[in-house]
């Protein structure tokens, strides 16, 4: 039983990651205009760099952290440029192919010139495998508690942005109607680079706590957790900002408990057998479209 | 022939095969990455009917696209009607979970794979037969009122269905016929390459042979045609430093051509104009040749 | 400016002074709608100047154009479902620098319905209250110059009454108005000024009065005899 729980906490600590990366894409979904597919490569470039910085500063965390997190968000404004065109004209689509041309891009430059391709392990000090609190058999780790409290603040925050704030309002207009929030003198381009900026510091602050719940990246990850946010963000519903935290929970969920039970593969089978089931039954996903 | 030069005809033929099932699907505006699924099936199911169960080629193969065929309608008639986006992640979580089956069932060899597959004399007639099979297949669909029917829905969806058109079970017949050719390229594939493994049928590969599609151009057959053989050619002929980068290549080269040409390099114009010149230039010609002839006496 | 060969407007000139009504009549097409849009910069002008409180704008971004003190309630309202009543409102003080408590009290009693909705969302509003929402938007920026698109669509006769005599009351207040309409006939009666637009030219021009007794208005847009 206390195994059980155990593993509860981590797959919800694997959530509520899955559910901030989910929050950054739609995010750039509602408001970029965009299919950003690429933004867990971002994600994972980030990671990198905070390993990178770690190493570099004999594993200091603060460091680490830092670096995660800007360069998580330097990384989407760099991107904004790129796709500013497609967002502008409207090309969904033509984005999508745009963005898995830059994983392609990111992944192969991970695989072929970050630590020579080789699987990178992120230092106790961050993974934070410190118990805190034991019951039985069955131990909570520091690490886990930090990404659960830390992806719900985030969260909140975010959501404190979007709903309380003028820049949330015009981020929300935006993305129901872009004309409208042009005659309200919103400025556009100026609005979606922000938007870029809080998805890649949301990408950032996932990206440390990846490094804390997973504690590996490598080149592969970026693609395998792209299929994952667009996985949930199907099941909710592109662009559904609050349908996407619980499909993400959802997904961390029964990602956790099927890889406590069955071997790792089959996991990733489940979670987009899953996807396209939904994705038949109900196009618009469970939630429905839009925030 | 020499082997490499094998190679690169036949898998320059695979590749056209599959960027034209791209291409046939995304004529009425749909990205459909299954076939590349049912590319595993058709590779993993032909050559485990030769190898294990001892059949013959002819028979392995037409297991294995009638097996490519019938997996194509499930997938087929659920996604006929999804929007866009939903279509391509649920093909793409396709690949990925068709790998992870082959991966995992234990009569596919695992992660090692199938191999030692025996060599099928006359393969290269076989590819090419049935690459020019397809090719008149599809060149005859876009020169028909198919062909028009799907440039309106590619244009404009509701006007289309106004117009009578059924978008699903357009939807749906394209997508079991580009399933059908998937498989096919993947028996091919499958004996060309003698080895069979999960890897091969994954998200590299797909990027690999969207890039060949729209760089070479979506609008027409021929972009791919043309491109294919450029694109997966140089690389091999490159030395092994630059070799490496090949994917990173092909990257750059679809996200510039999206961003700066969207249509890809071969589209409709240009073909008209290279139609209009070729007449042109053979009208020149032959008005010359008389004239010469004339002088001739 | 014009859309793509096709020139949608010609030649045009128009002037707006302050605390004036100035009213564009004409029908559906005419280019009303391109003009408006593109003094707001949404559509590109290809030759000619828009000049506003002496500083022209002709090639800012919307944003700017909006920030300098225009605003426009399109055609079709342009409010945003999703969001409610007052967020809504809340948008439409985007640029307003400063404290917009002074302006909610003025919406509010010019549109007491929209304090009583102020939570709910923009969606549910009646037609009526739509476009009371969309001025009363408007309105949240303190506009040196507001503009109005077709604000009487789909509206019913009862609520246009209402509608137009609010902008009247809007104007004695102190707004500057720039008024695009189908209906002509009320449109003439609240404002100063007007001109009429055909296939994106103008045709005539003038006072109210001299328009409401010019034939040719009175047979193309006024249904006979006023």
């Amino acid at each position: 039983m206390e195994i059980f729980i155990a593993q509860l906490i981590n797959a919800i600590a694997l959530g509520s990651v899955y559910a901030l990366l989910v929050t950054g894409f739609n995010l750039l979904v509602v408001v970029g205009g965009i299919f950003p597919f690429a933004y867990s490569h971002l994600v994972v470039l980030s990671m990198y760099m905070c390993w990178f910085a770690m190493k570099m500063t004999g594993d200091s965390v603060v460091v680490g952290i830092l670096a995660g997190v800007l360069s998580g968000t330097a990384f989407s404004f760099i991107t904004e440029p790129v796709f500013r065109p497609l967002a502008k004209r409207g090309a969904v689509l033509g984005s999508f192919i745009v963005a898995m041309a830059l994983s392609l891009i990111i992944t192969e430059f991970m695989a072929q010139k970050l630590n020579m391709g080789i699987v990178i392990s992120f230092p106790q000090s961050l993974q934070g495998k410190e118990a805190l609190i034991r019951f039985g058999t069955a131990t909570v780790t520091a690490g886990q508690i930090a990404t659960i409290v830390g992806s719900i603040g985030a969260g909140l925050g975010f959501f404190y942005l979007l709903y309380r704030t003028k820049q949330g309002r015009a981020f929300r207009a935006m993305g129901q109607s872009p004309f409208s929030a042009r005659l309200l003198g919103i400025p556009i381009v100026k609005t979606r680079i922000y938007a870029y900026l809080i998805a890649g510091l949301l990408g950032g602050i996932s990206a440390v706590f990846l490094a804390m719940a997973i504690g590996t990246a490598s080149s592969s990850l970026g693609d395998n957790l792209a299929l994952k946010v667009m996985a949930v963000s199907m099941l909710a519903g592109i662009g559904n900002l609050g349908g996407g935290l619980v499909a993400a929970l959802i997904l961390g969920l029964s990602e956790g408990m099927v890889l406590a039970y069955l071997p790792g593969d089959w996991s990733q089978a489940i979670a987009f057998g899953m996807i396209m089931v939904v994705v038949m039954i109900r196009p618009k996903g469970l939630f429905g479209t839009m925030a | 022939m020499s082997l490499s030069l094998y190679y690169y005809f036949q898998l320059t033929a695979i590749f056209i095969m599959l960027g034209w099932t791209l291409y046939w699907i995304y004529r009425i505006g749909q990205l459909n990455n299954a076939p590349i699924a049912i590319m595993a099936i058709g590779a993993y199911l032909s050559s485990y009917a030769v190898l294990k169960w001892g059949w013959p080629f002819a028979a392995a193969f037409a297991f294995a696209v009638i097996c490519g065929a019938v997996f194509a309608v499930i997938p087929a008639l659920g996604l006929g009607r999804a929007p866009a986006f939903a279509m391509v992640i649920a093909t793409i979580a396709l690949i990925f979970i068709m790998q992870t089956v082959f991966r995992n069932l234990p009569w596919f060899g695992g992660a090692l794979g199938l191999f030692g597959i025996p060599k099928i004399k006359n393969l290269l007639w076989i590819t090419y037969g049935c690459l020019i099979f397809f090719g008149i297949l599809i060149y005859r669909f876009d020169h028909s009122r198919l062909g028009r029917a799907a440039d309106i829905v590619f244009e404009d969806r509701d006007v289309a269905s106004t117009l009578g058109i059924n978008i699903y079970l357009f939807s749906v017949c394209l997508q079991v016929m580009t399933g059908v050719m998937g498989a096919v390229a993947g028996v091919l594939y499958a004996f060309t390459i003698r080895t069979v493994i999960p890897v091969y049928f994954g998200f590299p590969f797909l990027l690999a042979i969207t890039t060949f599609i729209f760089v070479g151009g979506y609008t027409t057959m021929w972009g791919v045609i043309v491109f294919t053989p450029i694109l997966w050619g140089i690389p091999l002929i490159l030395p092994e430093s630059f070799a490496a980068y090949r994917n990173f290549i092909y990257g750059v080269l679809l996200m510039g051509t999206l961003l700066l040409r969207s249509e890809g390099a071969i589209d409709r114009r240009f073909l008209r104009w290279l139609r209009k010149s070729v007449v042109y230039a053979f009208e020149e010609i032959s008005h010359r040749w008389k004239k010469l002839r004339q002088i001739r006496g | 400016m014009s859309y793509g060969s096709i020139k949608a407007l010609r030649g045009v000139n128009i002037e707006v002074n302050e605390k004036e009504i100035v009213v564009l009549i004409g029908a559906n097409g005419a280019g009303k709608t391109t003009l408006v849009e593109s003094i707001l910069g949404i559509t590109p002008v290809e030759k000619g100047r828009i000049m506003f409180m002496g500083e022209e704008i002709t090639q800012k971004k919307t944003e700017y154009v909006v920030a300098s003190g225009l605003c426009l309630i399109p055609e079709g309202r342009g409010i945003l479902p999703l969001m409610t009543v007052m967020e809504n409102l809340q948008l439409g003080a985007h640029h307003f620098k400063g404290d917009t408590s002074e302006n909610l009290e003025l919406i509010y009693r010019c549109f007491p319905v929209l304090e009583e909705r102020s939570k709910q969302m923009a969606g549910t509003l009646s037609g009526g209250e739509q476009q009371m929402l969309s001025v009363a938007r408007g309105l949240m920026s303190a506009p040196q110059l507001m503009m109005l698109d077709e604000p009487s669509l789909g509206l019913a006769p009862a609520v246009m009454k209402d509608l137009f005599r609010t902008i009247g009351e809007l104007n004695s207040a102190g707004y500057t108005i720039l008024l695009s309409e189908q209906n002509a006939r009320q449109a003439l009666q609240c404002a100063h000024r007007g001109y009429v637009f055909e296939t994106g030219e103008i045709v005539l021009s003038g006072t109210s009065e001299e328009l409401m007794h010019n034939q040719r208005v009175q047979q193309a847009y006024l249904g006979g005899v006023v």
